[in-house]
């Protein structure tokens, strides 16, 4: 069966003031129905731009090569207008800022709103109505009053709450979230995670969550991927990643984030290897052999339904 | 990226107009005081041709250089100064000094420049130098909102590092973290000053309100339009000095505009990544 | 309303304070303050004048002479104009209807040109046709108006001969008045929307980058829906202020133009008026320009707080 999003070596580069700029380097990745990724990494290493590129807003002069399949479709050559038609309805996108991502003009459930008649070209009321319904059904007992609001009288986590009804509204197949609790304190942070298992529960979405929180991955995930500048060097089932990473850098990931005890041979920080050839990970690394300084490597199977950026899988 | 490039090239151009400033003297071929036959059209020893009083238009285009940037540059010098002291004046210190500051920085800002301008013109027939410090005095508002803003964003990022570092820094020193990080802003205003003044004084001279020894593009503009220039068609009176300062105007601007783009500080904008 | 009370009072102080200034300066200038008071252009003998003087209350201390200065523009009285033999709010009141007629399309034409325009160049990237046209804009608004105008007035009046090279009008008809006010307002717009042209744009290309231009792009909004039901919306904001405070300067505002073309509005009574040294119409010219700069500004910072939700809402 073919997977609903699959993404093959895309790479996406920017045009800086001082030449050119690559963000994301060779990634591929599969996604099917019903199953949660979260995509895993240190700040500022591309997962947003990732994000954005997906749903087809990458950025001023950027360069996108590779290709991007959803359900069928190549989305790397879609023409904007074709594209706009996909946006929102069957793929979604979920931002970090909620108090910046609702123009701060405009009255909330009319943004709320506008997205659904532009869809499905329902008229005012019943686009309204459907709307109200949404915010109440997500715990919003004074819809009424919440849909004439401007986005400066509520709160990050009702904003953040009404923009994931948004996304939502019209069930996508694929739903982005980028981050979705970094603006919210720990109350609302489980909640949102919440929100967003309810699309998989309820209509089978897949979701791809950004997150630097390993504890939600570990309740919501069914895999996960691990990006370190703007490459892919790890993708496996949520279990699997948990208790066994395979590679150096989720390695100690996962040792930091739950405080465990390093074992590996060197400091943890010891500064990656810079040379142009080989991989970079070689001096935090307990496996390493020639091959190793020669080569950059590649994803390589390992263990069930797991790939690792390595030329030596752990499990053998 | 590109506004670096603008940024560069602008400087280059401004250089060159100050340099014929400068050296006008001897790049003039004729002494513009020299009469020679009224109205002559452009010739070879003409290449402007002559004004109505016989004097040689090239030369005194390029002399007119010298005035025109002269009360521009002088202006926003006046205008600066002012404007950075008033504007940092409010910025930095307490509520209250802030509040007076502010308020006369709006009533000033509510003065109708040009209106005043000629007001105060008629009255005074100023020359060059007058007339920069007038247009000084009323340029200065702007610059002073503009540093003030500026201020009191580098005064909260400047202080919460100075004062945790060094317990409780001296303003002096507190000056020489936030002036140089506003001077970015405080020159692109410069020049937009600059720019607008050089307009102003033409626009003056061009209602003949100037002192008549000043003979600014602006005047130019004045004596071709009423000593027949126009009906004449003597275009090669009329247009010169209009595409100066246009030139000279396009370029400052351009550089100004080309200045705010760049001197952003990056930490501070609200954009996504 | 908090804002509306400090806001108008430093409005009101504004006004006292140019008008203070504006009463203050021709006393203060080197020389006879009847001369600044009645204009160069008047010749009496020294007995008329001191009797002129006691008319003008210039006998009388400082503080006296200011409380009568203000007694007289309460009533709108502003002053005699000697050279006019005419008082000078009526010879504004004459001259009105023809700058406005030049300044109201000329403001509403650029404003609308301006902003759209801008608009749609700050939204579209880079392309060759979007920065010469930027440029093209730039270069207008750098070059002063009556220089355009003197420019237009050459190529199409004394070179092309397709229009009327003086004047409002010739037969007073209403085809032969557009006739004569085609060039000058076709100048002027040019000037006011190459303004609007270059803030708009700055300020979109700004907007433009914001989160809810993203979040709105990733929910399908795309098109002219996106850039002027969103975009537009917010960029918008600073330029009310900006065309409000143009109204202020309705009057003063086509001044050189109207030179150019030699017209029949304010602009060309400001000019006489400085030729023939009449101070009193300038002065009074002036007080009506304040007020009406003043009111602008007013109505410029209400407009602004009606619109954004976010000061009309406290």
């Amino acid at each position: 069966m073919n997977p609903l999003l699959r993404i093959r070596e895309l790479t996406v580069g920017f045009e800086g003031p001082r030449g050119k700029n690559t963000v994301l380097d060779g990634v591929s990745l599969d996604m099917n129905p019903g199953e949660v990724v979260v995509l895993t990494g240190e700040t500022g290493c591309g997962k947003s731009v990732l994000a954005r590129t997906l749903i087809g807003l990458p950025g001023d002069h950027a360069r996108v090569q590779g290709s991007i399949r959803f359900k069928g479709r190549e989305l790397t050559t879609l023409g904007e207008s074709r594209f706009s038609r996909i946006r929102g309805r069957s793929m979604a996108m979920i931002l970090q800022n909620p108090q910046l991502a609702l123009n701060p003009v405009l009255p909330v459930g009319r943004q709320l709103v506008e997205p659904l008649r532009r869809h499905t070209g329902m008229d005012r009321h019943a686009a309204g109505k459907r709307v109200r319904e949404g915010l109440k059904k997500m715990g919003f007992e004074r819809g009424e009053e919440i849909f004439h609001r401007y986005p400066f009288q509520l709160s990050g986590g009702m904003l953040q709450r009404i923009l994931i009804i948004s996304a939502m509204i019209l069930k996508p197949e694929l739903l982005i979230a980028d981050e979705p609790a970094r603006a919210l304190d720990d109350s609302l942070r489980n909640s949102v995670h919440r929100w967003l298992a309810e699309s998989r529960d309820r209509w089978n979405a897949a979701v791809l969550l950004i997150t630097h929180d390993l504890d939600l991955a570990a309740k919501l995930a069914s895999r996960v991927a691990v990006m370190v500048a703007g490459q892919l060097v790890e993708i496996n089932t949520a279990t699997g990643f948990l208790t066994g990473p395979l590679h150096p850098y989720s390695q100690s990931l996962v040792r930091s984030y739950f405080n465990l005890p390093w074992e590996g041979p060197a400091d943890a920080l010891s500064p990656l290897s810079r040379s142009a050839t080989g991989c970079r990970y070689i001096s935090r690394c307990d496996r390493k052999t020639p091959r190793c300084l020669e080569k950059k490597p590649e994803m390589i199977p390992c263990g069930k339904g797991a790939k690792v950026r390595c030329h030596h899988c752990p499990m053998e | 990226m590109k506004a670096q490039k603008r940024k560069t090239r602008g400087a280059f151009l401004m250089l060159a107009w100050l340099l014929v400033a400068v050296f006008a003297g001897m790049i003039a071929p004729h002494d513009p005081s020299r009469r020679f036959e009224p109205y002559s059209p452009p010739g070879s020893r003409h290449l402007l041709g002559t004004n109505d009083m016989g004097y040689d238009i090239l030369s005194e285009l390029i002399m007119g250089t010298r005035i025109s940037l002269l009360v521009g540059l002088a202006t926003a010098a006046v205008a600066t100064l002012v404007g950075l002291a008033a504007g940092l004046a409010a910025g930095y210190s307490g509520r209250f000094l802030d509040e007076i500051l502010t308020g006369l920085i709006d009533v000033f800002l509510m003065i109708p420049r040009i209106p005043m301008l000629i007001l105060l013109s008629a009255f005074m027939q100023p020359g060059a130098l007058t007339l920069s410090i007038l247009l000084g005095l009323l340029w200065w508002p702007p610059i002073a909102r503009i540093v003030r803003s500026a201020t009191l964003q580098e005064k909260k990022a400047a202080f919460v590092e100075s004062a945790v570092c060094l317990g409780f820094s001296r303003p002096r020193i507190l000056l020489g973290e936030i002036l140089p990080n506003i001077m970015p802003v405080v020159k692109a205003k410069f020049l937009m000053t600059f720019a607008s003044a050089m307009i102003a004084e033409a626009s003056i001279s061009f209602l003949g309100l100037g002192n008549p020894l000043l003979r600014s593009w602006g005047r130019m503009l004045y004596t071709a339009f009423n000593k027949g220039g126009l009906i004449h068609g003597m275009y090669w009176w009329i247009l010169p000095p209009g595409f100066c300062i246009a030139a000279v105007v396009v370029t400052v601007m351009a550089t100004g505009m080309a200045l705010e783009e760049t001197g952003r500080s990056p930490k501070r904008e609200v954009l996504r990544p | 309303m908090g804002f509306n009370k400090t806001r108008l009072l430093r409005v009101l102080l504004a006004l006292f304070f140019i008008f203070t200034l504006n009463f203050l300066i021709p006393r203060m200038m080197p020389g006879d303050p009847l001369v600044f008071l009645m204009g160069e252009d008047v010749v009496l003998d020294p007995g008329a004048m001191d009797e002129l003087r006691v008319e003008m209350g210039l006998d009388q201390p400082l503080w006296r002479q200011y409380i009568r200065y203000w007694g007289r523009i309460v009533t709108l009285d502003f002053g005699y104009s000697y050279h006019y033999n005419q008082k000078v709010s009526a010879l504004i009141l004459s001259r009105i209807p023809w700058t406005l007629g030049l300044m109201l399309p000329v403001i509403l034409l650029g404003g609308i040109l301006g902003m759209v325009t801008g608009t749609l160049s700050g939204w579209k990237g880079d392309s060759r046709l979007n920065r010469g046209f930027t440029t093209l804009n730039l270069v207008i608004y750098s070059t002063p108006p009556y220089f355009l105008a003197l420019a237009c007035l050459y190529v199409f009046s004394v070179r092309l001969e397709l229009f009327p090279l003086k004047g409002f009008m010739d037969s007073g008809t209403l085809p032969d008045i557009l006739h004569h006010y085609f060039l000058p307002v076709l100048v002027l717009t040019a000037f006011f929307a190459s303004r609007n042209f270059l803030l708009m744009r700055g300020s979109v290309r700004q907007e433009k980058k914001k989160w809810y231009v993203l979040r709105a792009r990733s929910m399908g909004i795309h098109g002219p829906r996106l850039v002027f039901g969103h975009v537009f919306v917010n960029a918008a904001l600073p330029m009310v202020t900006m065309i409000a405070l143009d109204f202020g300067f309705l009057f003063s505002g086509a001044l050189l133009v109207e030179i150019v073309f030699s017209m029949n509005g304010m602009g060309i009574l400001i000019y006489e008026a400085v030729l023939s040294r009449d101070y009193p119409l300038l002065q009074g010219i002036f007080l009506v320009i304040t007020l009406m700069v003043v009111l602008a500004n007013l109505a410029a910072e209400i407009c602004y707080h009606r619109l954004d939700p976010r000061l009309r809402i406290q």
